[in-house]
């Protein structure tokens, strides 16, 4: 068996990730992890996070940064952490146009948190490391024709 | 992965232990239960068929296609009889086809003159369609794989097995695929109609299925349609970034239900996902 798939597996057996929870990237090829994938791995361990707007990188409603703080304890007793930030803009999510032109992205804040988020957890559960990634950052992933 | 370069298409369809992609497309479009049942041969199959053999290599077409060239016969019969409308009704015309039709070798199949005239008229209108030639440029160098079969060795976390036999796969010099053309005859290869057909046939998940097995980025699936009747148009298409998500993630659903039926062939797993529950339109 692949070491891709090894890896996924075990994952999946440890989480009671099905189908609905990852997918294999159509350009790329490494994993997503869809968001009931983050949430069931959040339920899992025990994952608790917390929101702050880094105000020196948010600018109105153009651009946003959310720093996610991920946290879990271990069964002795140890505390796990991870900071991880999430960004929406009109570079990268997708956009509405003002009233004086231009482009303003929607929901900035819920994407950057909800970014954030999968990002903190994927980090502090070790997923990350293995090349799988959040749905919420795919966006990033998908790829122009470059032949 | 096991590949095979001469497997005919009836030894490939038999391997049933690996998931293919019409069974794929089958679940998705209803169920478990419909994919099972088999396929029955159809006008429209034979055509397709043999479509691509003529497109992919003349000399296993003319193996294993014979043109009924009746074009003669009707014109003697229509001659010596002026009055009927339908000279391929006639006892002298099913003479002829039989006596035609017991000449034929094991294997081989009768195809109609005009059958034989559209294939060659819609080898044509893709030989010189300006997209693909850029396509196949694109890719420059490559060699040309035609109908190889493909088999994955191992099982997938799903617990499955998979095939595919790409139309056409383009390979590098180290016979690593680098792309996949998939020959599609229709009635109309306008973006309206192909996109009916694409979303109603399942080719998304073909696409995001092979390029998923041949480990090849889904933007380097095409699909060539080519119009079967007259003006004989082609016109390629890809997966946009959106769709192409939205398949793959999809497929890994479908995955996900074929791996439970294999292991509890139950009717709970079988029937449609929604049988027993009531559905919200």
């Amino acid at each position: 068996m692949s070491e891709q798939n090894n890896t996924l597996r075990e994952l999946a057996d440890r989480y009671n990730l099905n189908g609905k929870d990852f997918f294999k990237h159509p350009y790329q090829g490494f994993i997503i992890i869809t968001r009931t994938g983050v949430e069931k791995i959040m339920q899992h361990d025990k994952i608790n996070v917390t929101y702050q707007v880094v105000p020196e990188l948010t600018e109105n409603q153009e651009n946003c940064t959310i720093k996610a703080t991920a946290t879990k304890v271990d069964d002795n007793g140890e505390i796990f952490s991870v900071e991880s930030y999430g960004t929406a803009n009109h570079y990268n999510c997708p956009i509405k146009t003002k009233k004086s032109g231009g482009a303003l992205p929607h929901y900035p804040v819920e994407t950057a948190e909800k970014r954030a988020k999968a990002r903190a957890v994927l980090q502090l559960t070790g997923f990350y490391s293995e090349g799988v990634y959040s749905e919420e950052e795919s966006d990033d992933f998908k790829r122009p024709k470059n032949k | 992965m096991k590949i095979y370069s001469d497997m005919s298409n009836e030894q490939y369809h038999s391997n049933e232990g690996y998931i293919s992609s019409s069974f794929i497309k089958s679940v998705s479009k209803h169920s478990i239960a419909k994919a099972l049942k088999p396929i029955e041969p159809s006008q429209a199959l034979f055509f397709g068929d043999a479509m691509h053999t003529y497109f992919e290599s003349r000399e296993q077409f003319h193996k294993r296609f014979i043109v009924f060239k009746d074009s003669e016969i009707i014109a003697e019969i229509l001659e010596r009889r002026p009055d009927i409308s339908a000279p391929t009704m006639t006892k002298e015309y099913k003479s002829y086809k039989n006596d035609f039709q017991c000449s034929l070798q094991e294997g081989q199949s009768v195809i109609s003159e005009q059958d034989m005239e559209t294939i060659q008229q819609m080898y044509n209108s893709a030989i010189r369609n300006e997209a693909l030639r850029d396509m196949y440029e694109s890719y420059y160098p490559y060699q040309v794989q035609d109908e190889y079969s493909f088999f994955t060795e191992e099982e997938d976390m799903f617990g499955l097995k998979y095939r595919v036999r790409p139309d056409r796969l383009l390979v590098d010099d180290d016979k690593n695929p680098v792309a996949i053309i998939d020959w599609k005859s229709c009635r109309d290869a306008s973006i309206k109609a192909f996109r009916s057909d694409f979303y109603k046939y399942r080719y998304d998940l073909q696409a995001a299925f092979y390029c998923d097995v041949l480990d090849i980025s889904i933007d380097n699936f095409y699909f060539v349609a080519i119009e079967k009747e007259y003006p004989y148009n082609t016109a390629v298409y890809s997966l946009d970034p959106e769709t192409a998500m939205k398949a793959s993630a999809e497929l890994s659903e479908i995955k996900d239900i074929i791996g439970k039926w294999r292991k509890d062939p139950s009717q709970a797993t079988i029937g449609l996902p929604n049988a027993n529950t009531i559905t919200l339109l």
